[in-house]
């Protein structure tokens, strides 16, 4: 039996349908991340399941009980709101016990566990104050410690970092995963930053427009897109996309754009023979564009194309080069390269060397992968 | 009971801080200018219908305040006679029991009405807001009640008799009872039922989520997420309905005159009794009398009462 199940989930609002059809299982200990652009229905979908919208079709259940029917309190579940919802006029202290003492839980028990659940989140030294003189990751912090200062069979957040800047933010998911790990229960998570589903996800499901897109491991979600919209969504920079026509010349098939011809390999020619003469969209990774002397591949006429460089931005680990095809009309593509471009290259064209063996092909009607 | 224009006494200055000017230290000549400019108007305006009249009653209080003739200067003659008139002690009880009883019942009502009503479908919301806003002209109100309580064919006569099988009853005619049912019908009329609504509106909806997840009951967000968050317009509301109800006068005068026997006739009502005999030395040192308990009052409430830094 899955910890939650969730069944042809559906909401509608007036007559805008904001979710669709979303069914996924979670298992016990499993860190679920929904991820995709606004208004794609994540929120909607976890709000469903903490209670505070009622699902229109389909079924949520939590531990083999249904609990469509059942209130927020009483399904034992903990949320982390974007804003905290930490109560102002409350102390740290009652923020954190606000939950066990709603629950009647015995006095002692508030006792022991609320210091322990604020010195988990290094809060324990704020415990009388009011949330006006907290920081933003002090609020969020003690958020997180009225989630887990008790035990929920259900763990729900809902973009807990979007209000944090960058430093606080690495901080705060090391926190939310810590603390995932010691509790062992299920958890969703809700952000539109593919960065972060991907750090902490242990499955992600990628939405759009109500439907779940691609539901799997962050490394199927960047290896293997089911559709155009996740290869996009998924990886910084995102993937390169390019229209090209696919030509058969001299026994093996050719993807021809105006400012290059690649060839593509013999193993992908099963399934894209059939598009053969059709427009397809080819889909490039920035870093499976390679300087080709570094390049871990044999590099030919048929696996290279020239870009223009536009801007050079140096990275710890190399360099991104922001480029343009030849000819006209040119196309912008980006690269990720592991060698530091010197400026001198600054509007200068270069060859790159593509790796063939892990290139995408769309269809531009369905956007679905031709794999 | 919806707050009487003040009629004798002067304003009481409310706790409400003034517009906060800049520091004029670090403004330039001209800006300095603007900012009186800005604040000159209301300065005027509190001068010649707040603070000068304070003075003036103050001054004629203690004068024989004559229309025409000779000002003479009196002492406290006149408060020492108003202290040893037995009716103005008994007008003083009744204006407490009026503002005390009349606080006790009309006050939480419309906080748990407002409560009550957001959690009422948005449109309906929408609705009753719209309904506190419709203008109710006191004196038709007034007029209204008269006839309600009229004892051979008033309504509640009706209701209490026919409906409810008690015996008739003297109403507005009994002296232990005309001052509650004076206040009976401010327990109907919702006060500043639009303030708590929009107040309740303004508090984040995430509050009341975080809350129900947390597993707090209907009551329990009421008690602690509702209410402390009204806690800055509650404790206005109630520092003008301690004010308002202090003055009471037009309504008890339209419906009793103050009667049976002065058991209805306030403070106010007093004093305009001894105003309509030409006593005005008096009727300064009333309502200068007055104003005082009511000072009292206000800064006792906020020494209790502090305002919340959280809110």
């Amino acid at each position: 039996m899955s910890a939650v199940e969730v069944v042809h989930l559906t909401k509608v609002f007036g007559d805008k349908v904001a979710v669709r059809e979303v069914s996924f299982r979670l298992e016990e200990g499993e860190f679920l991340v929904l991820v995709g652009p606004s208004g794609c229905g994540k929120t909607t979908t976890l709000r469903m399941l903490a209670g505070l919208e009622a699902p229109t079709r389909g079924e949520i259940v939590i531990h083999g009980r249904r609990v469509n029917d059942i209130r927020p309190r009483d399904r034992n579940v903990a949320m982390v709101f974007q804003d905290y919802a930490v109560f102002p006029h409350m102390t740290v202290y009652e923020n954190i016990a606000y939950g066990l003492r709603s629950r009647r839980a015995p006095a002692a028990v508030i006792r022991e566990r609320v210091p322990q659940a604020a010195r988990t989140f290094r809060i324990d030294h704020l415990l009388d104050r009011k949330p006006r003189q907290l920081s933003g990751g002090e609020r969020q912090r003690v958020a997180l410690a009225r989630a887990y200062v008790r035990d929920a069979d259900l763990y729900l957040y809902d973009e807990p970092l979007a209000n944090l800047d960058a430093q606080l933010r690495y901080q705060a998911r090391e926190d939310i995963l810590a603390l995932h790990r010691q509790k062992g229960k299920p958890s969703i998570y809700v952000t539109h930053d593919q960065a972060e589903a991907m750090a902490l996800g242990d499955r992600i499901a990628v939405m759009r427009d109500g439907r779940i897109e691609q539901l799997g491991t962050g490394a199927e979600l960047y290896q293997q897109p089911h559709s155009r919209f996740v290869a996009y969504f998924i990886g910084t920079p995102s993937i390169n996309l390019f229209g090209i026509t696919l030509r058969e010349e001299t026994g093996s098939l050719v993807a021809e754009h105006a400012a290059f011809r690649l060839t593509v390999p013999p193993e992908r020619r099963g399934a894209l023979a059939p598009y053969r003469d059709r427009p397809l969209d080819l889909g490039i990774r920035p870093e499976d564009l390679h300087v080709p002397r570094l390049a871990p591949f044999p590099v030919d006429e048929g696996n290279q194309l020239q870009g223009i460089i536009n801007v050079i931005e140096p990275l710890a680990s190399g360099s991104v080069l922001y480029l343009s095809t030849l000819g006209e009309p040119a196309a912008d593509f980006t690269a990720t390269v592991r060698t530091r471009v010197p400026a001198s290259y600054l509007g200068k064209a270069i060859p790159l060397a593509v790796n063939m063996a892990k290139v995408h092909f769309f269809d531009p009607e369905t956007g679905l992968a031709i794999r | 009971m919806a707050v009487t224009a003040p009629v004798a006494p002067p304003p009481v200055p409310t706790a409400e801080p003034a517009a906060a000017a800049p520091t004029a230290a670090a403004q330039p000549a001209v800006r300095r200018w603007q900012v009186w400019a800005f604040v000159l108007p209301a300065i005027l305006f509190q001068f010649f219908w707040g603070w000068y009249p304070m003075l003036v009653a103050i001054f004629l209080s203690l004068t024989n305040a004559p229309i025409r003739g000779q000002v003479t200067f009196v002492g406290f003659n006149n408060y020492a006679r108003l202290l040893a008139d037995p009716l103005v002690a008994m007008s003083f009880r009744v204006t407490f029991v009026y503002a005390g009883l009349g606080i006790l019942l009309t006050f939480g009502i419309p906080i748990l009405i407002a409560i009550l009503l957001m959690e009422m479908p948005p449109r309906l919301i929408r609705v009753m807001m719209l309904l506190w806003f419709v203008p109710l002209s006191g004196i038709a109100s007034t007029i209204f009640w008269q006839y309600m309580y009229n004892e051979q064919f008033g309504i509640l006569q009706f209701i209490a008799t026919e409906v409810l099988g008690l015996p008739p009853r003297a109403f507005l005619s009994n002296e232990r009872w005309v001052i509650f049912w004076l206040i009976f019908p401010g327990i109907l009329m919702f006060g500043p039922g639009l303030y708590y609504m929009t107040s309740l509106q303004s508090i984040p909806r995430s509050y009341f989520e975080a809350a129900e997840i947390e597993g707090a009951s209907f009551w329990r967000k009421i008690w602690t997420i509702s209410l402390p968050r009204m806690r800055p317009i509650i404790s206005m509301s109630l520092i003008f309905a301690i004010i308002g109800s202090m003055q009471e006068f037009a309504f008890p005068d339209l419906m009793t005159r103050g009667g049976p026997n002065g058991a209805s006739r306030t403070v106010v009502m007093y004093m305009f009794d001894i105003l309509n005999d030409g006593r005005y030395g008096d009727a300064t040192a009333l309502s200068v009398m007055l104003f005082a308990v009511i000072m009292v009052l206000v800064l006792v409430y906020r020494r209790l009462v502090t305002d919340d830094p959280d809110a």
